[in-house]
């Protein structure tokens, strides 16, 4: 009773924590998070993250990797798994004339795990699939006179993920795996338009696009054991189809006057332009030497100028991960472990001609908690995102993800207290 | 149960420790249109049609007022006459003797400073005794602008002004004859000067008015009834006295207090302004009044403002629904930009720093000031005054509120504009100004409409 009474604790905690998804707080400080449905989140985390978001060729017993849904078939020991994190992030952004310093910061994810059977396993939680957050001013001319307009810009919201992965095993080396997800969330722009020959009356736009829908994923995962030593090799591959977002959007014009009259100019209500998650495939391996070092590579491959416009540009994505594999000693530091990685992303966007992509490397430390197999996942990431060519806006960043990683050994384990 | 309690205080500690802040809240970028592009735009729009008419009122009310404009002075074509009609009440305390001896009489005016007109010319001016009782409206108790009184044919006095002696504040004129005839009613003790209805009955009044040749410029007179320097007749005598300066003096009639249920007000009955604009030269006719108006095209594209008469110019917008064609959109803003009509100002405060703008209906009648949009403040015109290039002097009045009002109505313009001099205090000026029509050929009105279009 009491183990259930906590798992019932942990996700009323999740409950009360996921309007921090929804939001409440913008995840990013990108004005490239303007584009697209904004920037992209991590599909992983924890030990994924720190390894350059590689995964497709991950297993692990005591962590789940959700970036192939196949690889969950490897906590085969344990009952019940929870992970959640939290983020900061520290954002130097320059354009050719200007630098800006931001912070952000959020919850990343919650993600619940469970063994129903030695071969049937099953994931849920969620997380942020993208996150808009932009403050820009542009401006223009007056049509027919030499004076400008100024118009400021902030954007915010973006799209959540709640999501269940299934997870089974074929037999001893080759597992299947699959996901269902919701996307929902809104994209809601606000533009103040104001001229300088009359700045009290400016002109508001605001729009409010909701969009919602389905994706889905299948995976697989194949494992070959090279020597007894813990020499082995992973293969893993993931493909997601082509999905459509549907959306609802809301313009409102308001036309102000001096400080307090508000006229309501326009007001439209319909369907949004929908929004194609394109094609996703992806593959990758990992390579354990001797149960010491993990070596790991992904790539993916996502056709987003299926949506026909310009600005959407096929994303391919390189990850590279090294991991020094913790060792059950009893020194602390040999049972930690201890993650480089490198990723680069092409981008799905492009703009002025340059497509804005995202190079990043990471480091990353997996603490144990004292003997209870629970994990603290530690990861930095510095990486450049953009360019400064064309009045463009290159972000240079530094990010710390503390990620928590909790075992049904730690609530049985009270079982005793 | 301790450790988990740490670990969700923990979570909480995070989540609200990395909630977003920035350093700054200035944070937007500058980054133009390279990078993103505002659909809203903002067009200015200069081709719509403004027509202009100047149209004049019956009369404007011209007693009660602390100031005589005398003169007559002429702008662009326009011949301005200011006459004033007074009179005095008899002197209150004298204190002769039969050794007693007149001396002199003047009458003494004492300037305030106003002038219209070309002030580098000498103004000829002359005194006439009136030989008709000045009466005020039955109604209104007023007196009009448009009113004169009869007079003597010969004047009693000629005096002139030099506006170009700095020094000048005073006028100081000699009335040898009449002045006599009053000390001798003082030295008489006559009973006509402790009855002021009888003395006014012999005493009718007075009129000042410019020489029928002279065209200079419009002088103003101290007249407050209650101030010292307000016209008066001095008259000096001799005594045996070591004392060598006795007079005693008729000072202008006081106001005379009206107190009803509702109100108590100064009212002074008889002393007036009598203003009339000669149109000779320029149109050959008066400009019509009440709902009448006069088109600028008959004027040489150009309208009048005036305080005084209160001529003011009626702008009305008859294509402001063309601003549909150009798209969904908005008003935000709308500026009037005309300039003063090149040779008919000198100097700077030969213009009205301020107008007003009124909404008005076909026939001219008054629907209120017209406000700044937004607010509950009443919009101006501004004059913006080009010291070194006078050429480039223009007002710009903002009409934002008309323009959008009428733009939001969607129907046919129902209402006009109506520009006049400051309503408050119109009868204690001549005060005039001419400006361009869109058609005129150098000091063009113009119309810009900002309109921000999605």
């Amino acid at each position: 009773m009491k183990n259930s009474l906590k798992i019932i604790i942990v996700i009323c905690v999740c409950i009360l924590l996921y309007p921090s998804f929804l939001g409440a707080q913008n995840n990013t400080a990108s004005p490239y998070s303007k584009f697209g449905t904004g920037e992209l989140a991590s599909v992983a985390y924890g030990r994924n993250l720190a390894l350059g978001g590689s995964g497709f060729g991950l297993r692990n017993p005591y962590q789940l990797n959700i970036k192939n849904p196949a690889s969950i078939t490897s906590i085969d020991s344990l009952n019940f798994l929870f992970e959640t994190g939290v983020s900061g992030q520290f954002t130097l952004s320059s354009s050719s004339d200007k630098n800006q310093i931001f912070w952000s910061g959020n919850l990343t994810h919650l993600v619940f795990g469970h063994r129903y059977t030695n071969w049937l396993m099953g994931t849920y939680g969620v997380m942020p699939f993208s996150n808009i957050g932009y403050n820009l001013r542009t401006f223009q001319m007056v049509e027919s006179e030499d004076s400008y307009v100024f118009t400021d810009w902030v954007g915010t919201g973006g799209l959540n993920k709640i999501f269940y992965l299934l997870g089974l095993k074929i037999s001893k080396n080759f597992s299947l795996g699959g996901e269902v997800a919701y996307l929902n969330g809104s994209l809601v722009e606000s533009r103040k338009t104001w001229a300088v020959v009359q700045t009290d009356n400016p002109t508001y736009y605001l729009s409010n696009t909701r969009y919602s829908g389905f994706t889905y994923r299948g995976a697989f995962q194949f494992t070959a054991n090279l020597d007894k030593k813990g020499t082995n090799l992973t293969i893993g591959g993931m493909f997601s189809p082509l999905q459509k977002l549907s959306g609802k959007s809301n313009v409102i014009i308001d036309q102000q006057y001096g400080s307090n009259y508000v006229d309501s100019m326009y007001y439209h209500s319909g369907a949004a332009t929908p929004i194609n998650l394109p094609l996703t495939y992806g593959g990758g391996i990992g390579f354990t030497w001797k149960g010491k070092y993990l070596l790991a590579a992904d790539y993916e491959r996502a056709n987003w100028s299926i949506n026909g416009d310009k600005s959407y540009v096929d994303q391919q994505i390189y990850s590279f991960g090294l991991e020094k594999v913790p060792q059950n000693t009893l020194k602390y530091f040999d049972r930690c472990s201890y993650r480089v990685g490198f990723r680069y992303d092409s981008g799905y966007i492009r703009t002025k001609g340059y497509t804005v992509d995202d190079v990043r490397v990471s480091l990353g430390m997996g603490l144990p908690i004292q003997k209870t197999g629970s994990m603290v996942n530690v990861t930095l990431e510095a990486g450049q995102k953009g360019t400064m060519h064309m009045g463009l806006i290159q972000e240079k960043y530094l990010k710390m993800t503390v990620a928590f990683s909790f075992q049904d050994f730690w609530f049985i384990k009270r079982k005793f207290n | 149960m301790i450790k988990l309690k740490f670990l969700i205080a923990l979570l909480f500690a995070l989540l609200f420790y990395s909630c977003q802040y920035t350093d700054d809240e200035n944070f937007q970028y500058n980054v133009g249109n390279d990078f993103v592009s505002d659909p809203v735009k903002v067009i200015m729009i200069d081709t719509l049609t403004v027509k202009t008419y100047t149209t004049a009122v019956d009369s404007v009310n011209t007693s009660r007022n602390d100031r005589f404009m005398i003169g007559r002075a002429e702008n662009m074509k326009v011949v301005t006459t200011c006459e004033s009609y007074f009179r005095f009440d008899p002197a209150g305390e004298y204190n002769l003797h039969s050794s007693s001896i007149f001396e002199s009489a003047n009458m003494i005016l004492n300037l305030d400073g106003y002038s219209f007109g070309d002030t580098a010319k000498i103004c000829k001016f002359e005194i006439y005794r009136l030989t008709e009782d000045i009466t005020v409206d039955k109604e209104t108790e007023y007196i009009y602008n448009t009113t004169k009184f009869a007079h003597e044919a010969t004047p009693l006095a000629t005096f002139s002004v030099d506006l170009t002696d700095d020094k000048l504040d005073s006028v100081v004129v000699d009335l040898p004859e009449l002045g006599k005839e009053l000390f001798d009613l003082a030295y008489n003790n006559d009973t006509i000067l402790s009855d002021a209805d009888q003395f006014k009955a012999r005493y009718k009044g007075f009129l000042i008015k410019p020489a029928d040749d002279n065209v200079s410029s419009v002088v103003g007179f101290v007249a407050n009834p209650d101030s010292t320097l307000s016209p008066k007749i001095k008259i000096r005598y001799q005594d045996n006295s070591l004392d060598d300066d006795l007079s005693f003096s008729f000072e202008i009639e006081k106001y005379q207090t009206v107190t009803s249920s509702t109100t108590s007000a100064n009212v002074n009955y008889y002393g007036s302004n009598y203003f009339v604009n000669d149109y000779s030269k320029l149109i050959g006719k008066d400009f019509p009044t009440g709902e009448g108006k006069l088109s600028s095209t008959e004027t040489g594209n150009v309208t009048f403002l005036q305080g005084g008469l209160n001529l003011r110019t009626r702008i009305e917008i008859p294509t402001i629904n063309n601003l549909y064609f150009l798209g969904i959109g908005s008003v935000i803003k709308a500026e009037l930009l005309f300039e003063p009509v090149k040779g008919t100002y000198t100097k700077q405060s030969d213009l009205p720093s301020k107008l007003e703008m009124y909404l008005v209906d076909k026939k001219n009648d008054n629907y209120g000031q017209m406000a700044m949009v937004g607010s509950t403040d009443m919009a101006y015109a501004v004059l913006h005054y080009n010291n070194e290039f006078k050429d480039e002097t223009y007002y710009s009045f903002d009409i934002t509120k008309f323009v959008v009002d009428e733009y939001l109505d969607n129907g046919d313009p129902k209402y006009s504009l109506l520009m006049s001099m400051p309503q408050s205090g119109i009868n204690g000026n001549v005060d005039q100004l001419i400006i361009g029509d869109q058609n005129h050929p150098t000091n063009k009105m113009k119309l810009k409409v900002y309109l921000a279009t999605y």
